[in-house]
């Protein structure tokens, strides 16, 4: 396989979050016209349309929206994947909602409304760790 | 959100022939070839010709991957039609079926051939999971998590959904267990053996809560529908289902970026056809549901109306699924729990088999009306169709 899934599409309108990632800066995209921040990166801003979207660190303060622990790997993750693993959507303080991992506790003492802190994975991805 | 109501169709429509392929593990045939077999089976039941039908609609097939299926469909059955079409994606046979709905009201079309095949059984060799070809736009920000499973999605939408309404734990086994009762009285359906309270808790956690039961089954196979004018049905050998609305809705893609619970577009897609129908949910005498997973399923009880928001748990324990208990039964087949997953083509044929009268030991008593859907995605994007005995 050529494809490699974790090697992300850096465009000139997705290349900031990326960069600020692989330094350990969660950054994303906010509104200049209506300053919604929105997740993920566009060209526009999905609510109101504006064009040039500016780019804020974000405060990595977010808290579980849904999760699920998952105890096998399927396609197409990959055969080395550590499990269990929890996948979470993840609501950022700032309103955006992202699907993430959250790490540094025991998969089931994982909870929706549970507050999370941003870190930074091995993947250069933010990924939530109890707050 | 927005809502656009639809118009009663301009000339009466209807579903003239259906057949699908036998389902499950068939390595001996192709996806094209069950592509074949379908059509012929729908062309036959029709009394129809292959060179009778002028527009050949045809999905992607996740297992052979092709944006030239139609084209090779229509060849492989030696005909040179009009139309020869090919949709990418899913919610398959909502999308396939306003197709030719719009292409026989407009005239542009006398007969279309819906087509569906998968070999999804043999790809994946029986284990849950995608070919890789179901990465679409956005792999970049699930891929990093192990995230792109599709159970992993419904897993996300079923805790949410039990932690909002305080759901009974035992919702999603009360669907599996009902579907399956129903599978046992189907010919020719995938799993017919028993799930019941107790094996249920025995069976392998797939992304919690949804275990392996609360999953589509993975088959091979192949399923076609042909749509006409009522007028033209009314010639040929079956009795016409007529075909009263189609609505749909797209929300979102990726589940991160769905709306939040019970705000999917379900609710506008029901009424949307429900609306060009004319009618009312409590008109309906049976739903043949889109059940990639148990939670998809609840959801949709839900927005379509049969019960109320955050009931469709109790719903399914109190037995209102069931055949012989259910006003309204669901999914008599088994549905993509038990039957087959040949996406909602299989949805759209029970549908027609009951309101023909024909669907034997599973029969709903003077079904006159029929609700389907299907999905794309995680419940991304939903089409409800309403179909009815002429």
């Amino acid at each position: 396989m050529t494809d490699n899934v974790f090697a992300p599409p850096e465009t000139e309108a997705t290349a900031p979050f990326w960069e600020a990632a692989r330094t350990g800066r969660f950054v994303l995209p906010r509104c200049r016209s209506c300053s919604e921040f929105f997740h993920y990166p566009r060209l526009f801003c999905p609510f109101c349309g504006a064009s040039d979207p500016d780019w804020q660190e974000v405060s990595g303060k977010a808290q579980v929206y849904s999760y699920t622990i998952v105890p096998l790997r399927m396609r197409p993750v990959p055969d080395e994947w550590p499990v269990p693993y929890v996948v979470a959507l993840v609501e950022l303080d700032e309103g955006p909602v992202l699907m993430s991992n959250v790490v540094g506790c025991a998969p089931e003492d994982v909870h929706i409304g549970m507050p999370l802190q941003v870190t930074f994975g091995d993947a250069d991805v933010p990924v939530f760790r109890p707050a | 959100m927005t809502f656009n109501p639809r118009k009663a169709f301009t000339k009466p429509l209807a579903i003239a022939g259906i057949g699908n392929t036998e389902v499950g593990r068939l390595p001996q045939f192709s996806t094209l070839e069950l592509q074949a077999k379908a059509a012929r089976l729908a062309l036959d039941d029709a009394g129809l010709a292959p060179g009778d039908v002028d527009a050949w609609l045809c999905q992607t097939p996740f297992t052979r991957p092709t944006f030239f299926n139609a084209e090779s469909l229509a060849e492989y059955m030696g005909v040179d039609p009009s139309v020869a079409t090919t949709v990418a994606g899913g919610t398959v046979a909502g999308t396939l079926l306003t197709q030719a709905v719009s292409l026989v009201e407009s005239g542009l079309s006398e007969v279309a051939i819906c087509v569906f095949g998968e070999s999804a059984n043999t790809a994946s060799r029986g284990v849950t999971g995608l070919p890789a070809s179901f990465s679409a736009l956005g792999d970049e920000y699930e891929s990093p998590y192990g995230g792109i499973p599709a159970p992993i999605h419904y897993a996300l939408l079923a805790q949410r959904y039990l932690h909002d309404y305080n759901a009974p734990k035992e919702s999603f086994a009360a669907v599996g267990i009902s579907e399956r009762k129903h599978a046992a009285m189907t010919p020719g359906a995938f799993r017919q053996d028993a799930l019941t309270w107790e094996s249920y808790p025995e069976t392998r956690m797939v992304a919690e809560p949804l275990r392996v039961p609360d999953c589509s089954v993975i088959t091979d196979g192949g399923a076609a529908f042909i749509v006409t004018s009522l007028e033209r049905a009314k010639s040929l050998r079956q009795p016409p289902i007529r075909v009263l609305g189609v609505g749909s809705k797209s929300t979102h893609w990726m589940v991160a970026q769905a709306p939040r619970l019970q705000n999917f577009g379900v609710k506008d897609s029901a009424a949307q056809a429900l609306g060009m129908a004319g009618v009312t949910i409590q008109d309906i005498d049976v739903a043949e549901l889109y059940d990639c997973f148990s939670i998809a399923l609840l959801l949709q009880l839900e927005g379509l109306g049969l019960c109320g928001e955050g009931e469709a748990g109790q719903f399914a324990i109190d037995g209102n699924l069931e055949l012989g208990k259910a006003r309204c039964p669901v999914n008599t087949d088994g549905g993509l729990l038990a039957y087959a997953h040949l996406a909602g083509m299989r949805r759209v044929i029970e549908a027609c088999l009951q309101l023909r009268g024909e669907a034997g030991d599973r029969q709903v008593a003077n079904a006159k009306l029929a609700v389907t859907t299907s999905i794309a995605g995680w419940i991304s994007n939903h089409h409800t169709m309403v179909l009815a005995k002429d």
